[in-house]
């Protein structure tokens, strides 16, 4: 959400100049600028129409609006995140997951620890991929793990490193399997050195220092940084990471992308979107950007409206395998005769889906077509795909 | 016929049946049917019997249509008023004539009953004479923003006798401009079981019932606008009698109700001016327990709101009897107050 532009919206409405309510204070009341009942239908009104949005019923009650800030935080989910949205979280293992350094003295459960562990749990339930990168001996960590007290199991790890490597080293080794950027990050050890060194290394990943008792303020700003991730799929997402990993090995043994699907009896599925998949569409959207051509991110609202238009059509890829059924991998919007958005998630890349996708809608919309490309840093890597597939590029 | 005349036949005919004065069309024209239906020989009768029969396509034919509503158990709710509370009140759900079937819910659950109700084929807009016109964006966010509803729901039924029928979901039980706002979750989890024809619906324990219906009736007996529509009638008073009398809602329950909710202030007027009119030691009860609730500021002053409030100048029984009390309201309030009342007009 541009707040400027927000600010624009309410200054027109308010007729007073932008500059003015840049300059006020975000938890005055907005009846000290002249809000009243009426502007402040006249501004719902406008935002809804200039950014198509409709906002929700639940949401329309005065109070949400009243300050600066309120309305900001009450818009915000009509608008696509435009901060990264952190997916891992990794994780230190002595005097983080438990107090004490295992193999060097009795290791503490504490009600803090634990209290802590069923925080990492509810992440963990909600998406978020938890990763350990510790320098302690891996038996002395599984050791740890083998604790009867302890709440958090091996299992609930994506990646598990327990090694003498430095950590920023380990942590791009992370990047790597999981094949998700930096930014997608949060760090979280005890040591001051060993989160400067991260962060002088990799600065785009977040690090927070622990320290116990753990102070309130630490559980909430873990969570609001995973605020965006929302369980919306049924699919485990360590699950789904652990069954790529499997693929990714399977793949190193054939020459061929052909070879390699027909090895994992890849099935996918391409077909119309329907209500029930916006949440999904709408997490996928905001959530891929390698493969978004558009650099294009939905809301849930937005998918809805969009299937209610007879002029757009939202198509839904899913695969699955031998391996396990992946879900929703991709999708796309066509407006008549030119794809809005198309986008696939990173973990289906190099197995040719993106043409599963892209032939559903030529056989939709016939062979000319348009596709909308906005490049960036990070979609760069597929700026020829319209060209190279016989679609113009806009 | 002078007031004080009017109120002694009113007690006469609540206390023993009797009247010495035909009061049959004040009690038609103030809403007043459960005291109509005691009269011994009221010329309305068969007029009575007639609204009576249309109210029961109407409440048949709302029921019918809200049943994927009530068979759903996602959403909380409470069915209020209407049919539910003139079977309450009279043992016949067909008595109290009403213009819509009322749904309380929490606020978060409007948008999954918006998408339930939109499935079922209500819209949210009026009927006018070329059918159900959609109300505009601004009509919907006005009214949800203003008032303790939704903009309302209308559905087309195909039965000529009662061709629309209307849905009003509420997400409070005090009254939207307020800025104040009841916990729903309490008022909700006083939710029982209940049943109006063959349907099993949701209704509200007694005593809650009681309590959201004098909001209710206190919202219309002081909002300027619905002053100024001329909601001011017996009908209100007489409702908020026959519940106590004949429902008979725990006292102390009814007490630790206001308490939690902060209401008491609010159903100490209603009670207190209810016990005025018809004179019954048996709620003397209730008024005992309310006392404690009790707020001189807003006893005898309309305007729901402190900023708006305004001394009545003119006793109980003058504006209940009052010719124009709409006019009379109007002369009183300030030209933004005016103004307010004219953009309510407009979109609600």
């Amino acid at each position: 959400m541009n707040q400027d532009q927000i600010l624009a919206c309410l200054a027109e409405t308010l007729k007073k100049d932008p500059e003015e309510l840049q300059k006020l204070d975000p938890d005055a009341s907005l009846s000290t600028v002249g809000m009243t009942s009426l502007s402040f239908i006249s501004f719902i009104v406008k935002v809804e129409s200039e950014y198509n949005i409709e906002v929700l019923d639940s949401d329309l009650i005065f109070e949400n609006f009243e300050t600066v800030n309120k309305l900001f935080q009450t818009l915000s989910k009509y608008f696509p995140s435009e901060t990264p949205i952190k997916k891992v979280l990794v994780l230190d293992a002595d005097n983080v997951l438990w107090k004490g350094i295992s193999g060097e003295e009795p290791l503490l459960l504490d009600d803090n620890v634990l209290m802590f562990q069923n925080t990492l749990l509810e992440l963990y339930n909600r998406g978020v991929l938890l990763c350990l990168c510790s320098k302690n001996r891996p038996e002395l960590i599984e050791q740890a793990f083998a604790l009867p007290e302890m709440q958090l199991k091996k299992e609930h790890f994506a990646v598990f490193l327990a090694n003498r490597t430095d950590k920023a080293t380990n942590l791009r080794a992370i990047e790597e399997e999981l094949n998700l950027s930096s930014d997608s990050y949060v760090f979280v050890d005890d040591s001051d050195y060993e989160l400067g060194y991260v962060q002088l290394n990799i600065p785009k990943v977040e690090c927070i220092k622990m320290e116990y008792p753990t102070p309130n303020s630490f559980f909430e700003r873990l969570s609001s940084l995973f605020a965006s991730v929302q369980a919306t799929t049924d699919l485990n997402r360590t699950q789904l990471y652990r069954e790529q990993k499997e693929r990714e090995k399977e793949k190193k043994a054939f020459t061929s992308i052909q070879a390699y699907n027909a090895s994992l009896k890849t099935v996918p599925i391409c077909r119309k979107a329907c209500t029930k998949d916006c949440a999904r569409l709408a997490e996928l959207s905001v959530r891929t950007h390698q493969f978004n051509l558009s650099a294009v991110g939905y809301t849930e609202e937005m998918l809805k409206k969009l299937l209610e238009d007879p002029d757009h059509v939202v198509f839904s890829l899913s695969v699955s395998d031998k391996y396990g059924d992946m879900g929703i991998v991709g999708m796309a919007v066509l407006y008549r005769k030119t794809i809005e958005a198309f986008m696939l998630s990173c973990r289906v890349f190099d197995r040719d889906l993106e043409l599963v996708l892209l032939d559903e809608i030529k056989a939709c919309a016939g062979e000319v077509l348009y596709g909308v490309y906005r490049e960036n840093d990070k979609n760069r890597q597929f700026a020829n795909f319209y060209s190279n597939n016989g679609v113009f590029t806009v | 016929m002078k007031n004080q005349e009017i109120i002694a036949n009113i007690r006469t005919l609540v206390q023993n049946g009797t009247v010495t004065a035909d009061i049959s069309a004040l009690l038609l024209r103030h809403g007043c049917f459960g005291l109509l239906s005691k009269l011994p020989d009221s010329p309305y009768k068969q007029q009575i019997a007639l609204s009576r029969g249309l109210n029961g396509i109407a409440v048949r034919e709302r029921y019918k249509a809200c049943a994927p509503l009530f068979a759903q158990s996602e959403i909380p709710y409470a069915v209020i008023k209407g049919a539910v509370l003139s079977q309450r009140l009279y043992k016949d759900p067909f008595l109290r004539s009403s213009g819509d079937i009322d749904i309380l819910i929490h606020r978060r659950d409007t948008d999954r009953l918006k998408e339930l109700l939109l499935a079922n084929g209500f819209v949210q807009g009026r009927v006018t004479k070329h059918g159900i016109e959609p109300f505009s964006r601004r009509e919907i966010v006005f009214q949800a923003t203003m008032s303790h509803q939704t903009a309302p729901y209308v559905k087309k039924t195909g039965n000529k006798l009662c061709p629309y029928i209307n849905l009003d979901v509420n997400t409070d039980i005090l009254w939207g401009e307020s800025g104040v706002h009841t916990d729903m979750d309490a008022v909700l989890s006083c939710a029982i079981p209940g049943q109006v024809l063959d349907t099993s619906i949701q209704v509200l324990r007694p005593e809650m019932e009681f309590l959201a219906l004098c909001l209710h009736h206190y919202k219309d007996l002081n909002s300027l606008f619905l002053l100024s529509q001329g909601r001011y009638r017996l009908g209100l008073f007489c409702e908020l009698y026959e519940y106590l009398c004949m429902v008979r809602p725990d006292a102390q329950r009814l007490q630790e109700l206001c308490r939690a909710l902060g209401v008491g202030q609010y159903l100490y007027v209603c009670v207190f001016q209810v016990r005025e009119i018809f004179a019954d030691e048996k709620l003397d009860e209730y008024l005992s327990v309310l006392s404690p609730f009790r707020n001189e500021e807003i006893l005898e002053t309309f305007g729901l709101a402190d900023s708006e409030r305004h001394v009545w100048e003119i006793p109980l029984f003058e504006r209940l009897f009052h010719p124009d009390l709409p006019a009379y309201v109007q002369s009183k309030l300030s030209p933004a107050e005016r103004e307010k009342v004219a953009i309510n007009r407009e979109l609600m």
